[in-house]
């Protein structure tokens, strides 16, 4: 009955109805589905019409709409997308979802149908790898199961490497700790109808229990659930299910495509490859721990798996165009070693925070980045690459001393073997055009790269001469920095000066950074929050910093770049849940 | 002369000039019809019952030997008894060629391409011998000082001149570029037996900076890296072997890239003295391609057993044609066999799926020789693995 409409309307739509077999579920990450196929063009609807989208039989269900959680879609390339949403349930050990894509926002264009299916291994979520018929273009999806539709989502396939591209706007997020404030970051970012995609740069949620970790007044409103520090794989898929209550996280991943990666808080603060510092022996046992953890972010994170089977590598690469290449990193749990104190030990040859492979892979990419002539390289990324010191030395890397004192061996400070590698191979490559985008640390910087920025004869401060890259960092959605802006700015006046190549600093604000890109320039645009203590509209532009092509130093900019003009529209709003008619 | 040489590098760079030669007809060298000085095809053919390969015959090479000797050129007694050692060895055993691991020419290399460094080291010592020998630069043979900093990179371009040079003594030396590809042989068309690689390693890993911006890693370094990584995956050689100067691993003084001349290093000022980029680099290039990885720099000999970072290749260290040194940590790496403090040389021979490696020692006194040890391998690459990307 509903099935058979469904068809009709299809069919009379001009849409092309694609045989879709349902099967596989093997996968314990999310995946329900994913046997899907493209779709034919519309001059070939009859004919995939009439060879039958066989729709899957709906169990009867009599509650609420079952899409308590709303949508999301992620890591997008020139034809795909992955379309993620989760069913809420009782009774049920497999549920089936259709998702449908459409040029336009009402729907009436539709150009895929694909079937999912929630699994309780998955823990009900379910991720479809749509297959779009174009790229660099803008889509509204909607899906659809026990008789509900869900709220329409909004997505973007990216630019083939081939084409060129003269325009892209992403933002840059990280650290969103759900009881120490409002996601206000979200909401803003949701309104911005002219990005190509978020970049979320990990600690999408906190794994602290009630009190540990939070504001006590925020919290009183927004608990924590499960009320206790998260360590088992239901633990996992409950916080990342309280998260996704949020209405302003709905909103950002229904609007837009996200670019994810973890940082140490989806799995415990400061995770590294044997271990985090808050993992305890009451926790149990962390390959365990991290096991679990990761498999909860693949089922609730709108991310395709690298590899099905062994889904902690989740290190990846995107490409928008000629424009711009982007790999993301993972300096968390694939290779890192155990953090150290020393600044001894912090130059040990044998340390690494990439461990081997994916530093293979990163100069692989590099080095197809460069060689496809992409304009820009992008290094999305964790923890600081720029080093951060009282007061900046030269470098003496032959007495394994030198840089000054350095005070955080968390963020790459602490592998200085892995950050010559790096940087060496930029600067071996003659790469023009690395920018660094990074989270972590709940503070904006603009900073030059420099092999060797306390060595005044190697990078000037004032020309920003020897600088190989630059490094952008994005404030936190809600954790903290500084506890007033007087402290703030205390530090950055002692700061700035002891390190020269760091250009700006604040640490009071929340917010996000939007990254805007063409061919000429790459400019970070900081916006800050006024506050994230209660539900606010508020924000304003902070600053700008900017790149010039081939340049490899900031400048500053003090007004934001102008948005795209022409930007498509918002997925319309929805405020009830609409019941598919019978 | 330093246009010319300028010149070929760049040709070199940019065409990826490879040069090969079959063993049985000499070498060819790569761009010297450029400087219109045609390599002269050898007084003595190498022994070989072959005919140059015909057009439409194959016949396929069943076996090659060589010979692997490092850090010879100190034109001392000890390279005599060196070179009478490997004379008896080939006229008994075979040698197709022989490769020489760098430091051709104590202490700083040559300044010219009529300098007599080219037969007190190398055309006097090796009178008797009648094989080509593939060089490979050292520190030395780039240096300005006795102390073989490695500063004046520049000066190694002679040692490629005189491969040009219609005034060499004999037509012995090789070195048809600063970094390049020989070819051997053949089982196929288009199939050598053989792909060797030879790496300059002294620029990427010197105790001094060379002023000479034109062997930073920007413009010397990385170009190398990247030609010797597609020459590598171009290879359609049955075997394939790298030689370099500095080792990748070694249990002598040097040690191994990444982490080169502890203690030594802190005196001097180039931050890439650890060779950690160098290690990369060798990584980069030949990990899970090569099945030898030959290197001299430590005067002394040993066989590292593969390692996960390079692969299924085996490492030789011959660094003991001239002079000899003690192992700094000689459980560093481990090793199938290692010999410190004495002189010596490495003669392999590869068939169609095994390889043989006999370590000589000799008397640096009275030039008795004796053989340390023999081991067969098998190929340690797969020919099916091999296959090129």
């Amino acid at each position: 009955m509903k099935r058979r409409e469904f068809l009709v309307k299809g069919s009379a739509a001009g849409a092309s109805l694609v045989a879709l077999s349902a099967c596989n579920g093997a996968g314990s990450g999310g995946a329900g589905v994913v046997e899907d196929s493209s779709v034919a063009t519309v001059s070939d609807a009859d004919a995939a019409g009439s060879s039958g989208f066989e729709k899957p039989v709906m169990p009867d269900w009599a509650g609420p709409s079952p899409f308590q959680h709303g949508v999301a879609s992620g890591d997008p390339l020139a034809r795909q997308v992955i379309l993620w949403t989760r069913v809420t349930a009782e009774g049920f050990d497999e549920v089936p979802v259709i998702v449908r894509v459409s040029r336009d926002p009402e729907l009436s264009n539709v150009v895929y149908e694909g079937v999912g299916y929630a699994r309780s291994e998955a823990d009900y979520t379910v991720k479809i790898d749509a297959m779009l018929p174009e790229s660099d273009t803008t889509w509204f999806y909607q899906f659809e199961s026990l008789g509900y539709f869900s709220p329409i989502g909004r997505t973007k396939t990216t630019a083939h490497g081939h084409q060129s591209v003269e325009h892209l706007r992403l933002a840059v997020m990280a650290c969103a700790n759900y009881s120490y404030g409002f996601f206000n970051a979200y909401r803003k970012v949701a309104f911005r109808r002219d990005l190509d995609a978020v970049l979320f740069l990990g600690d999408y949620i906190y794994e602290y229990g009630p009190g540990e970790y939070s504001d006590p007044e925020v919290e009183q409103l927004r608990p924590l659930d499960p009320p206790h520090e998260i360590v088992t794989l239901s633990d996992y898929r409950c916080r990342y299910a309280l998260n996704r209550t949020d209405d302003d996280l709905q909103e950002c991943h229904r609007q837009h495509p996200f670019i994810c990666v973890w940082d140490d808080h989806e799995i415990a603060n400061d995770a590294w490859v044997g271990g985090a510092e808050n993992h305890n022996e009451g926790d149990g046992d962390y390959a365990g721990r991290k096991r679990a953890a990761v498999q909860a972010y693949y089922e609730w994170m709108p991310i395709r798996p690298v590899l099905p089977d062994r889904q902690v590598r989740i290190y990846r690469s995107f490409e928008f165009g000629q424009l711009a290449s982007l790999m993301m990193l993972d300096t968390r749990l694939i290779g890192r070693d155990q953090q150290t104190d020393s600044p001894v030990t912090a130059r040990d040859r044998n340390r690494s925070l990439l461990g081997d492979d994916q530093q293979k892979w990163l100069f692989e990419q590099m080095e197809h980045s460069q060689t496809r002539g992409a304009q820009w390289h992008l290094l999305g990324q964790q923890v600081m690459l720029a080093p951060l010191t009282l007061g900046a030395l030269p470098d003496m890397p032959n007495l394994d001393l030198g840089g000054g004192a350095q005070v955080n061996y968390d963020q790459w400070d602490g592998y200085e073997t892995s950050r010559r590698a790096l940087l060496g191979r930029i600067e071996a490559m003659g790469l023009d055009n690395a920018v660094v985008l990074t989270g972590d640390i709940h503070s904006s910087w603009a900073m030059d790269i420099s092999l060797d920025p306390g060595n005044w004869a190697a990078y000037n401060r004032f020309t920003g001469e020897g600088s190989l890259a630059v490094e952008f960092v994005t404030p936190a959605v809600t954790s903290p920095g500084a506890p007033s802006k007087g402290v703030s700015d205390l530090a950055k006046s002692f700061l700035i000066p002891a390190n020269p190549h760091i250009k700006w600093l604040d640490f009071y604000h929340r917010g996000y950074m939007v990254v805007d890109i063409t061919p000429e320039r790459c400019q970070a645009d900081w916006f800050h929050l006024e506050t994230v203590s209660e539900p606010s509209n508020q924000e304003q532009f902070a600053i700008g910093w900017y790149t010039a092509s081939g340049d490899n130093h900031v400048q500053v900019s003090h007004a934001p770049c102008q948005p795209k003009r022409n930007a498509p529209p918002l997925a319309p709003e929805q405020k009830e849940q609409m019941e598919v008619l019978a | 002369m330093s246009n010319e040489r300028r010149a070929f590098l760049r040709q070199l760079l940019i065409g990826g000039a490879s040069v090969s030669a079959l063993a049985a007809c000499g070498g060819q060298g790569g761009s010297g019809d450029e400087e219109g000085v045609l390599p002269e095809s050898p007084a003595v053919p190498p022994e070989n019952d072959e005919p140059p390969v015909d057009d439409n015959t194959i016949k396929p090479t069943e076996s090659l030997s060589f010979i692997a000797v490092g850090d010879m050129g100190t034109g001392n007694i000890g390279q005599y008894h060196v070179a009478e050692a490997m004379r008896q060895i080939i006229r008994d055993q075979g040698c197709d060629f022989v490769l020489g691991a760098g430091d051709n020419i104590y202490e700083d290399g040559v300044t010219s391409v009529d300098d007599n460094g080219f037969f007190d080291s190398f055309e006097y010592p090796y009178q008797n011998l009648d094989v080509p020998f593939y060089m490979c630069l050292g520190n030395h043979d780039c240096a300005s000082t006795i102390f073989g900093g490695g500063s004046d990179n520049r000066r190694g371009d002679y040692q490629v001149d005189y491969h040009y040079s219609q005034k060499r003594y004999s037509t012995k030396w090789r070195m048809p570029a600063r970094f390049y590809k020989e070819s051997f042989g053949q089982v196929a068309e288009q199939k050598p037996f053989l792909d060797l690689f030879v790496v300059d390693s002294n620029p990427l890993t010197s105790f001094y900076l060379d002023r000479d911006e034109s062997f930073n890693w920007e413009n010397y370094g990385y170009p190398q890296q990247q030609w010797m990584k597609s020459a590598v995956n171009e290879s359609l050689a049955h075997w394939k072997i790298a030689m370099s100067h500095v080792p990748y691993l070694s249990n002598g003084k040097h040690g191994n890239a990444g982490n080169l001349d502890e203690g030594m290093r802190l005196i001097f000022t180039n931050p890439d003295a650890d060779g950690q980029r160098y290690k990369l680099f060798l990584e980069d290039a030949f990990s899970n391609k090569v099945d030898l990885l030959v290197t001299g720099h430590d005067h002394s000999l040993q066989w590292i057993k593969p390692v996960e970072s390079m692969g299924p290749a085996h490492i030789i260290v011959s660094g003991a044609g001239g002079k000899t040194d003690e192992f700094q940590d000689s459980e560093r790496n481990a090793t199938q066999y290692q010999a410190e403090n004495e002189l010596g040389f490495v003669w392999v021979n590869l068939t169609d799926e095994r390889m043989l490696l006999e370590f000589y020692l000799v008397n640096e006194d009275t030039g008795a020789f004796r053989l340390g040890y023999s081991r067969e391998e098998t190929k340690p690459v797969l020919a099916k693995d091999a296959v090129p990307v």
